[in-house]
C-alpha cells in the first residue's frame, strides 16, 4: 500500500473516532414528539386546551425548522407571533386549523381601517390622485403630500390588525398582532426571557376579555370607555385625591370620571363578545367601508327576537359552544341568529316572555325580558327612532379638534416606524358628557350624533411661517351608538323641547309663531374660532345644516322636522302619556287645536 | 491573438505541469469517478430516510437533525457531488487544452462532454430535493424554463417535474435512478475499467470526510419564508442574473447549452476551422465565468 493511502486511512480513522465522540452525532432513537423545539424550550403553561403542545408542538404555529439541531437553522423563518396577519395564513389559517379566518380578518374593518381612511380623505382637503382604500395600500404607498394621509400615518395608524406587536410598555405594546390582538389573555409582563428553557406561554382564548377591545376602543368615539362607565375628562385630574391629581387614569396620561355604565355592563356584567359576533368582529369575507356595515348585532336581535327563525348552522353553533367550554348544551333549546346568520348560541328563549343569555366568559345565566310596552316601542309616530336615540344615557363629546402641523419638526409614523418632516400637535376646545344630539342616521333612523371630528387645522412651513392655503376647518358630526344604554329614557320634553337633542346646541329655545327662537350658550363669534355657530350646533333654528355629517346619507333634522318635533313638544306638558288619545289621532287633534276647537290655549301655534 | 494564447497556455502550465504530455499531473478522471462513487454510496444511505412526497422539507430536516450521522452523510453526499462536478470539469478542461479532440474518435470526445454535461443536472436535481425554499424555487425555474422551449417545452417540462403534491417525485427519479444510470453507462463506455483503482481514492475520501466533519452546509430556508434573495446552485448564479434581464428561452436554455454544445461538436469540426472553434468555445466559457463572477462579486446582496 502506498504511503499516501496509509496516511489517508489514518485520517479517516481519526475522523471516525471524532464522529463517535462528538455529542452532536450521538444516537437518538427518535426526535422528540411532536417536534424538536422542546429540546430547548419547555413552556410552563399550555397555549389553550385546543392548542396542546403535546399535540400541535411549537412549529405548527411558530413555523421555523423544528428538526434542525443548530439554533440559527431551527429559528430560520420562525414567527414569534403566529397571529400576525403577515403570517396567519401559514399559521392559524393553515389547512386543518382555521383556513377561512385569516382571509376574512384581512378584509375586516379592524384590519383595513377603510372607514377612517375614507372619512379622512372625504372630509379633509385631499388630492384624490393620492387616495388609498385600505391600510395595506397605504403602507406600500410612498409618502405624498396629502395632509389627511400624513395625519393618519402619524396619529391614527397605531390601531389596526396588520400592526406587528412590539415589546413596548403599556397599551401600545398590547395593540396589534393580528389574531393575537384579541385572542390572547395578556400576560402580566409584556416581555419574557425566552432564552430560558422554561417560560409562560401566553394563553389563547375565544372568551375574549373586554380589556382586549378597550386597548384600542378608548379614543375618538370612546365606546369602550363609555360602556364601562368611564368618561375621559379634561386633563385637570379632578377630583383631586390626597392633594394631587386623581388616580383615575387612562393611557396617555389621561384622566377619567366615573359615570353610569351601560346597563348591559352594570346589571349583567356582559363583555363585548356577549353582543358582538364573530362575523361582526372578524368580518364575513366581504369588504365593508364602514363599521356599521360589518357589525352583526342590533338591539332587537335579542330584545325583540324572531323566534320562528330556523337555526340553520347548528354545526357551527355546536363548535362555538364546545370551544367556549362554559356554556350549557343547547341540544334541547333553540338559540338566536344574528342579522348576518351567526348563531348566537349563548342566547336562548326563556320561560314566558323572558330570554336567557349565558355570558361567554363565565357561562353565568342572565335572564332578561323581551321588549315590553308595545304602545311605546311600536308607536307609529316613533317608528324612525333607533333604540339608541332614547336609551343612550349620555355621550362623550369632544368639541373642537385643534390640529397643528409643524413642518419644521419630524414625527415617526405608526405604519412604518420611520420619521419624516411634519409634527402634529393636537388640542381640543372642551370635553363634555351630555345627552346626545339627535339627527338622521345613514339608514334613515333617528339616532345620536357627536363631534367626530371638528378639525381646525393650522399649518406652519419649514421656516415656521403660517400657511393659510393648507390650513382649513372641517366640522363634522358623527353618528354612532355611544354604548351607554340605560333602561330608562328621557321624558317627552327631554327630547321634543331640548335644543341640544334637536341639534341646535346648548341654549334657550323658544317656540314662537314665526318659528324657533334659539339663543346659544356658546358664542363662537367671541371665541376666535372663525365660525358663527356654536360648536355643539349641528343645525340652525331654520333647519340649515351647520356641520357636515360623517356619512353622506346622514344629516341633522331639517326645518320641517324641527317644526314637527317642537310643535308636539307644546302638547306634552298636558298630554304626557303615550296612550293619550290625541296621539292616536294626532293629525285630527292638531286640526282641532289649530281651528280653536280644542280646550287648549289658542295662542299656541 | 497568438500572444494571448501563448500567455494562457503558459499560465495553465503552471497549474497543470504535464499538459503537453500524454497524461496530466493529477488523475482527474479517476478522482471524478471516486467522487461519483462516494456520492452514490452516501446517496443510497440517505435514501433510506428520504421521502420525496409529503413534507419533504420535514423529511430532510429530520434526516439532517435527528438521524444518527445524518448530517455527516448529507454533507459528504453534497461535497462528493460537488467534487464530481468540479473534477469532471477539470478533466474536460484538461483534455480541451491538450486538444485531445483532435486525436480521438469523435464519439469518445462526445461521451466525455456528455458526462460533463450530466454532472450539472445531477447536482441541480439534488439541489431541488433539499425541499427547502431554494429547492422549490429551483424546481419551478427548471420547469418554467423547460416550458419555454418551442414545440417540445410542455412535454419536456412534464418529464422533468409535476407541480403539485408530486413536485419532488420526478426530480427524485432523475437524481437517484435515471441520471446515475446514464452516468454509469457512459463511464462504462468511456473508461477502460469501470471500477476505479485505489490510488488517490482514499486520499479524496479522507479529504471529503474531513470537510464533511467541519464544513457546515448552506442553511435550508424553510418553504414558508418570504424572501426575494433565494439563490440556485452556485454554477447557476450567472444565469439567474441574466434571467432578470433577458428572455427566459434565450438566456435560460440556449445560452447555457451553447458552450457545452460547441464543446461537444469540436471533434466533428474540420481541422482548418478548429482554431476558430476553439476560441469561440473559450470566449463563451469565459463569458459564462464572467457572469458568474458578476453575480457573486459585483452585485452584493443579489445572491446572499
Amino acid at each position: 500500500m502506498k504511503r499516501t493511502s496509509i496516511i489517508s486511512l489514518v485520517v479517516l480513522l481519526l475522523i471516525f473516532i471524532f464522529l463517535i465522540l462528538r455529542q452532536e452525532y450521538h444516537y437518538i432513537s427518535s426526535p422528540p414528539s411532536p417536534d424538536g423545539c422542546v429540546v430547548c424550550h419547555e413552556p410552563e403553561t399550555e397555549p389553550s386546551p385546543s392548542h396542546l403542545l403535546a399535540v400541535l408542538g411549537c412549529s405548527s404555529c411558530h413555523l421555523g425548522n423544528p428538526f434542525a439541531r443548530a439554533k440559527d437553522r431551527a429559528h430560520m423563518g420562525i414567527v414569534k407571533n403566529p397571529g400576525d396577519l403577515h403570517f396567519s395564513r401559514l399559521t392559524c389559517g393553515r389547512n386543518g386549523c382555521h383556513p377561512d379566518l385569516p382571509q376574512r380578518v384581512e378584509k375586516s374593518i379592524m384590519a383595513t381601517n377603510r372607514g377612517i381612511l375614507k372619512a379622512m380623505q372625504t372630509l379633509w382637503p385631499h388630492d384624490t390622485s393620492e387616495s388609498v382604500h385600505d391600510i395595506r395600500e397605504l403602507i406600500e404607498k410612498p409618502i405624498g403630500q396629502s395632509v389627511a394621509l400624513d395625519h393618519f400615518r402619524k396619529m391614527c395608524g397605531g390601531c389596526h390588525l396588520w400592526r406587528p406587536r412590539y415589546p413596548k410598555l403599556g397599551e401600545i405594546g398590547r395593540r396589534g398582532g393580528g389574531c393575537t390582538d384579541c385572542h390572547i389573555q395578556e400576560l402580566s409582563s409584556h416581555t419574557q426571557d425566552l432564552s430560558k428553557k422554561r417560560f409562560r406561554h401566553p394563553e389563547l382564548t375565544t372568551r375574549i376579555p373586554s380589556e382586549n377591545c378597550l386597548k384600542c376602543h378608548n379614543r375618538s368615539a370612546r365606546i369602550g370607555l363609555s360602556y364601562t362607565g368611564r368618561f375621559e375628562s379634561e386633563a385637570y385630574g379632578t377630583p383631586y385625591q390626597k392633594g394631587g391629581p386623581g388616580s383615575r387614569r387612562l393611557s396617555g396620561g389621561r384622566f377619567y370620571l366615573e359615570l353610569p355604565s351601560d346597563v348591559h355592563h352594570q346589571k349583567a356584567g356582559m363583555d363585548c363578545i356577549d353582543c358582538h359576533t364573530e362575523k361582526g368582529v372578524m368580518g364575513d369575507g366581504k369588504i365593508y367601508t364602514h363599521q356599521e356595515e360589518q357589525v352583526d348585532i342590533t338591539c332587537i336581535t335579542c330584545h325583540d327576537p324572531d323566534l320562528q327563525n330556523e337555526n340553520p348552522d347548528r354545526e357551527l353553533a355546536r363548535r362555538l359552544e364546545r370551544l367556549n367550554r362554559r356554556q350549557p348544551s343547547f341540544s334541547v333549546h333553540s338559540y338566536l341568529i344574528s342579522p348576518k346568520g351567526s348563531p348566537l348560541y349563548h342566547i336562548r328563549p326563556g320561560p314566558g316572555n323572558k330570554m336567557k343569555l349565558y355570558r361567554k366568559r363565565d357561562g353565568k345565566e342572565i335572564v332578561f325580558e323581551r321588549l315590553a310596552q308595545p304602545e311605546v316601542h311600536k308607536a307609529p309616530y316613533h317608528k324612525r327612532l333607533s333604540c339608541q336615540a332614547c336609551h343612550s344615557a349620555w355621550m362623550p363629546q369632544c368639541y373642537g379638534c385643534h390640529e397643528t402641523l409643524f413642518k419644521q419638526a419630524s414625527q415617526r409614523g405608526w405604519l412604518t416606524g420611520k420619521k419624516w418632516p411634519g409634527r402634529w400637535v393636537e388640542g381640543r376646545s372642551y370635553l363634555r358628557f351630555r345627552k346626545p344630539t339627535l339627527g338622521v342616521w345613514p339608514d334613515g333612523q333617528i339616532g345620536p350624533f357627536a363631534p367626530g371630528c371638528q378639525v381646525f387645522l393650522e399649518t406652519f412651513d419649514e421656516k415656521g411661517d403660517y400657511q393659510p392655503d393648507i390650513s382649513f376647518r372641517s366640522l363634522v358630526m358623527a353618528s354612532f351608538d355611544p354604548h351607554t344604554t340605560a333602561k330608562n329614557s328621557p321624558d317627552c320634553i327631554g327630547c321634543h323641547l331640548d335644543s341640544k337633542v334637536l341639534g341646535l346646541g346648548e341654549g334657550s329655545l323658544k317656540v314662537t309663531g314665526k318659528g324657533l327662537n334659539f339663543k346659544p350658550v356658546y358664542l363662537s363669534s367671541e371665541s376666535g374660532l372663525g365660525i358663527e355657530f356654536p360648536l355643539d350646533a349641528f343645525v340652525s333654528a331654520k333647519g340649515s345644516p351647520l356641520q357636515k355629517p360623517s356619512r353622506p346619507q346622514g344629516r341633522p333634522f331639517n326645518g320641517e322636522e324641527l317644526q314637527q318635533i317642537t310643535r308636539v313638544g307644546l302638547c306634552i306638558p298636558c298630554h304626557d302619556q303615550y296612550d293619550d288619545p290625541i296621539y292616536s289621532r294626532y293629525e285630527q287633534s292638531l286640526s282641532r287645536f289649530l281651528a280653536g276647537d280644542a280646550p287648549c290655549r289658542k295662542e299656541v301655534p | 491573438m497568438r500572444g494571448l494564447q501563448n500567455y494562457i497556455t503558459t499560465l495553465l502550465k503552471q497549474f497543470l505541469p504535464k499538459l503537453q504530455g500524454n497524461r496530466s499531473g493529477l488523475p482527474l478522471a479517476e478522482l471524478a469517478w471516486w467522487a461519483f462513487l462516494f456520492a452514490l454510496i452516501t446517496g443510497v444511505i440517505l435514501s433510506f430516510n428520504y421521502r420525496p412526497w409529503g413534507d419533504v422539507f420535514k423529511s430532510v430536516s429530520k434526516l439532517t437533525g435527528w438521524l444518527p450521522y445524518g448530517a455527516f452523510f448529507r454533507r459528504l453526499h453534497y461535497l462528493s457531488g460537488q467534487a464530481f462536478l468540479i473534477l469532471t470539469f477539470a478533466h474536460t478542461l484538461e483534455h480541451f487544452l491538450r486538444e485531445t479532440y483532435r486525436h480521438i474518435k469523435p464519439q469518445e470526445w462526445t461521451k466525455l462532454v456528455l458526462l460533463f454535461f450530466l454532472s450539472f443536472p445531477l447536482v441541480f436535481t439534488g439541489f431541488i430535493l433539499k425541499g427547502d425554499k431554494g429547492g422549490i424555487i429551483a424546481g419551478r425555474v427548471m420547469y418554467n424554463l423547460a416550458q419555454e422551449i418551442p414545440y417540445l417545452g410542455s412535454g419536456l417540462a412534464a418529464l422533468l417535474l409535476r407541480p403539485g403534491e408530486d413536485f419532488f417525485l420526478l426530480p427524485y427519479l432523475h437524481h437517484t435512478v435515471i441520471l446515475p444510470l446514464v452516468v454509469i453507462f457512459l463511464l462504462g463506455r468511456h473508461r477502460k475499467h469501470l471500477l476505479p483503482k485505489g490510488g488517490l481514492g482514499w486520499t479524496l475520501m479522507a479529504f471529503l470526510a474531513f470537510l464533511a466533519t467541519f464544513y457546515p452546509l448552506p442553511p435550508d430556508v424553510p418553504p414558508h419564508v418570504e424572501t426575494t434573495k433565494i439563490a440556485g446552485p452556485w454554477f447557476f448564479h450567472g444565469i439567474q442574473l441574466l434571467l432578470h434581464y433577458g428572455p427566459p428561452f434565450w438566456v435560460g436554455v440556449l445560452w447555457p447549452l451553447v458552450p457545452i454544445g460547441l464543446l461537444a461538436i469540436l471533434s466533428f469540426i474540420p481541422s482548418s476551422l478548429l482554431k476558430w472553434a476553439k476560441w469561440i468555445v473559450i470566449i463563451t466559457w469565459l463569458l459564462h465565468v464572467t457572469f458568474l463572477l458578476i453575480a457573486w462579486c459585483l452585485i452584493p446582496g443579489f445572491i446572499k
